[in-house]
């Protein structure tokens, strides 16, 4: 997983790609406590994770906790659909307060 | 069926057939104790065991009546249904029932009969009175704070079940997603609201990745039943708090439910009302009855929430130990115990055999090399072949114990179908005894039982009349005895009645009318064929099929039974068998160019037949030994060996079952190890010899079986009294014909 510095001037961006399991869980938790330690802003990228599971869940939701702490926020942009449905299922769209818009091809409406 | 499944399978049926028998230990226990938490424990986990591993193999007949029995004592360890004997009887039945699917569904992988499908409805409707009962009547009598005030209306509006769930910490640990469970939900109805909770979740710095933190609440629209619902987090169901309310449950049910989840009670109470389980209404009108009790007795107040709070921290101390307990002694278990396939330890063993064989031989070989280092060395190499041997069979050894447990059940049927009252005590169930034997003594030991329930032991009123204890004793005993096993029966009935066994055997010619018996010949008649002295058959015992039957399995185990009695006191019923069938020391004789060996504990002594003796000896068949007779078996004559006349001739003096006879041999060669292979088919008929080995030079020994020799010569002189021929003959014949019939 890369995280490509975008443009944006006070958020700091990461991308996420592929699976956001168990199995990656400390990596990806790594990378995101990288992120935090620079600034408290952060913006996810999750247009590219094919999959999530309870560990991903919990990995996002106490990433937001984190920098909430610290008077900042993370932001999650481009739910893909395997994220949006499991957020739909738990219904955490308003924990996490982000605009879900779906990208790529998934045609679904959000409710 | 591919191989791995085949095993896995029978790992399965293995452990299944474990679990159902500490159930039925636990529940025999819960019926002397019926407070026993931990025997409920232990009847839940096994139910719980069963269904989940049953699941994994597919075998839903079971799973679905597991099921059931599993609801049930999970409101019996709850405390919500009072165990009773009727329902441990209940209990015990459905455990059989459970034994006979996995027979049918698993082992024979066939569908259950009729009668069987039969029972289990009917099973299944007996169960199902205690599932109603807990649905309806039971909350009210355990919550004491809160229902003793509520109404039967007091029922929320909520058509919607309400799902509580607090996922245990370990749950992803143990490879379960609770987001997996959330979905399967969707497919049995409809997620109106979900919450959720996520109280326990810790930053980001402090998250365990491994470690579960959320929790949900549930409004769920379904048509389903509660067990359908439940049975979505079946696997999670032991470690983590779920909580799943009818619709329409009484408010009370959601106040306590909002006492018992962990979040803070105007917490949850908030979250119920914003996801519509409950009203504001009916939220405020739950805790205002609260209220009302708590006011309404203030001095008691103090009292119940300490027993509440009591009661809660004692329920959650339990649950701990429950589960610390339970891990330790899976971990005990698994670190004591390695699961081998028994004819891998055949094999092992017959290996073994072959070992001692061939270590022999070497021996031989190093003896007669007039080399005395390689002979030394020989003798280092058969030790330590010894001790491998005795650690091999060793290996076979298990406790005779599980054999005598399954007895309880065995006692407490029969007891009660003969409305008696009896009572089984075991000892020495740690007495370890070859796996073969254990298995083959099952049966006998059953009928003894039953013949001591049915016939020995006397009916509560006639125990009374007789100045006992109405409640019966029956004890079963087991020992180690220089090299044998020694189990013991032991009643305290009415003993036997020796009168009408003498009449019996008489009427049934098993003996002549003029016999002189003494007491012990007498009792031990009862071993003959198609001896029988019960007035009336039962269904149990009293066909008269069953002593002898006894009798000739535990010969067939090379082992001896006797009883001894004691009018009005009880009865003894004592086996003898030996610790294992496959090595045994033997005395090796030699006859002419033939070697025999005779098992050595069956050799009393041996003497020499001086070449005085000899000639009166053959004629007569009989040695004066210390003024004691002994009939004699000439080997070489029985076996037809007719080589030549030996220089010296010795006499092998054996005792079995309780008679002695002398043995005629060439030479004796010494004690040896002797690996029993059985005959082939076509001996089968043969008298007098048990088996054959093999020896160190390669040459085959035929095992000789005295009981049978010995019993052969006596019917040799029924046909032919004239046999023996000499007076002495005549004058002893009566006292060795009573010794034989023992």
């Amino acid at each position: 997983m890369s995280k490509p510095k975008k443009s944006a001037p006070v958020a700091d961006h990461l991308a996420l790609r592929g699976e956001l399991t168990i199995y990656s869980a400390d990596t990806v938790r790594a990378q995101i406590l990288e992120c935090l330690q620079k600034g408290a802003e952060l913006e996810l990228d999750l247009r590219e994770v094919t999959g999530i599971d309870s560990a991903g869940v919990q990995i996002l939701m106490a990433a937001k906790l984190e920098a909430h702490k610290f008077g900042g926020d993370v932001r999650l942009v481009g739910h893909s659909q395997s994220v949006f449905d499991v957020f739909e299922l738990l219904n955490l769209s308003a924990f996490f307060g982000d605009p879900v818009l779906l990208t790529g091809d998934a045609n679904r409406s959000s409710p | 069926m591919s191989n791995e499944f085949e095993q896995i399978l029978q790992t399965f049926i293995q452990e299944t057939k474990e679990q159902l028998q500490s159930m039925e230990t636990s529940l025999l226990h819960l019926e002397s104790e019926p407070a026993n938490s931990e025997a409920i424990a232990a009847v839940f986990r096994a139910a719980h065991t069963i269904k989940g591993s049953a699941g994994l193999f597919g075998l839903d007949q079971m799973v679905g009546f597991t099921h059931i029995l599993e609801d049930i004592l999970d409101h019996v360890r709850d405390g919500d249904i009072a165990i009773n004997k009727t329902l441990i009887a209940l209990l015990l039945e459905c455990s059989d029932h459970i034994y006979e699917l996995l027979k049918v569904t698993a082992i024979e992988d066939t569908e259950m009969s009729p009668q069987a499908l039969e029972r289990e409805q009917q099973l299944r409707q007996r169960l199902r009175a205690y599932q109603i009962a807990d649905i309806v009547s039971v909350p009210a009598e355990v919550e004491t704070v809160v229902e003793t005030v509520e109404c039967e209306h007091d029922l929320v509006a909520s058509d919607l079940w309400h799902i509580s769930l607090r996922f245990s910490a370990d749950v992803l640990r143990s490879g379960m997603d609770p987001l997996a469970m959330l979905r399967y939900l969707t497919t049995l109805g409809r997620i109106i609201s979900i919450t959720s909770i996520a109280d326990r979740l810790p930053l980001l710095t402090e998250l365990d990745t491994e470690t579960y933190y959320l929790g949900f609440e549930i409004d769920f629209a379904s048509d389903a039943d509660k067990a359908t619902i439940a049975e979505v987090f079946e696997f999670v169901r032991e470690d983590s708090v779920i909580h799943i309310l009818p619709p329409h449950s009484k408010i009370a049910e959601y106040i306590q439910l909002i006492q018992i989840l962990p979040e803070a009670d105007s917490r949850v109470g908030e979250i119920l009302v914003q996801s519509g389980a409950l009203t504001a209404q009916e939220l405020a009108l739950g805790l205002e009855q609260q209220q009302a009790v708590r006011s309404e007795g203030t001095a008691e107040l103090l009292g119940e929430i300490l027993v509440e709070k009591g009661a809660v921290e004692l329920a959650v101390l339990q649950t701990a130990l429950d589960k610390q307990s339970s891990a330790k002694e899976q971990k005990r278990r698994e670190n004591n115990y390695i699961r081998v396939q028994a004819d891998k330890l055949d094999r092992l063993i017959n290996l073994v055999g072959e070992l001692v064989i061939a270590s022999a031989g070497t021996r031989l070989i190093a003896q007669n090399s007039q080399n005395t280092t390689f002979y030394e060395s020989a003798l280092g190499v058969t030790d330590l072949v010894e001790e491998i041997r005795d650690g091999a069979l060793r290996l076979r050894m298990v406790p005779i114990g599980d054999t005598f447990s399954r007895f309880q059940r065995v006692v407490r049927d029969i007891s009660h179908e003969l409305g008696k009252e009896i009572e089984l005590r075991i000892s020495g169930a740690d007495t370890e005894v070859d796996k073969t034997v254990v298995e083959k003594i099952s049966d006998p030991l059953m009928h003894l039982l039953r013949n001591s329930m049915d016939h020995g032991i006397e009916s509560p009123e006639r125990r009374v009349a007789a100045g006992k204890f109405p409640r019966g004793k029956l004890s079963l005993n087991a020992y180690h005895d220089s090299g044998n096993i020694m189990i013991e029966i032991a009643d305290d009935g009415a003993g036997l009645n020796r009168q009408r066994i003498l009449e019996k055997a008489i009427e049934r010619n098993l003996i002549s009318p003029d016999a002189v018996l003494s007491e012990a010949e007498i009792d031990n008649l009862i071993f003959e064929p198609g001896f029988s002295t019960a007035e009336r058959v039962t269904s149990l015992s009293g066909r008269g099929v069953g002593m002898d039957v006894v009798k000739r399995n535990i010969t067939a185990l090379r082992g001896t039974i006797q009883i001894s009695s004691r009018p009005g006191e009880g009865t003894l019923v004592r086996i003898r068998l030996p610790l294992t069938l496959a090595i045994i020391d033997g005395f090796l004789v030699g006859v002419g160019s033939s070697n025999y060996v005779v098992p050595l504990d069956l050799v009393q002594e041996c003497v020499e037949l001086a070449e005085a003796e000899r000639a009166a000896a053959k004629q007569q068949h009989i040695l004066n030994l210390r003024g004691e007779v002994l009939p004699l078996i000439f080997l070489r004559h029985h076996f037809g060996l007719e080589d030549g006349q030996p220089r010296r001739a010795n006499v092998v003096v054996v005792r079995s079952a309780g008679c002695k006879a002398g043995l005629v041999v060439d030479e004796l060669l010494g004690e040896f190890q002797t690996v029993i292979k059985p005959l082939g088919k076509l001996f089968s008929g043969l008298r007098g010899v048990s088996g054959s080995t093999i020896l160190g030079d390669g040459s085959v020994a035929l095992i000789l079986d005295a009981q049978s020799l010995i019993q052969l010569i006596m019917q040799k002189e029924n046909h032919n009294p004239d046999w023996y021929g000499g007076e002495a003959g005549v004058g002893r014949t009566q006292q060795d014909y009573r010794g034989t019939l023992q």
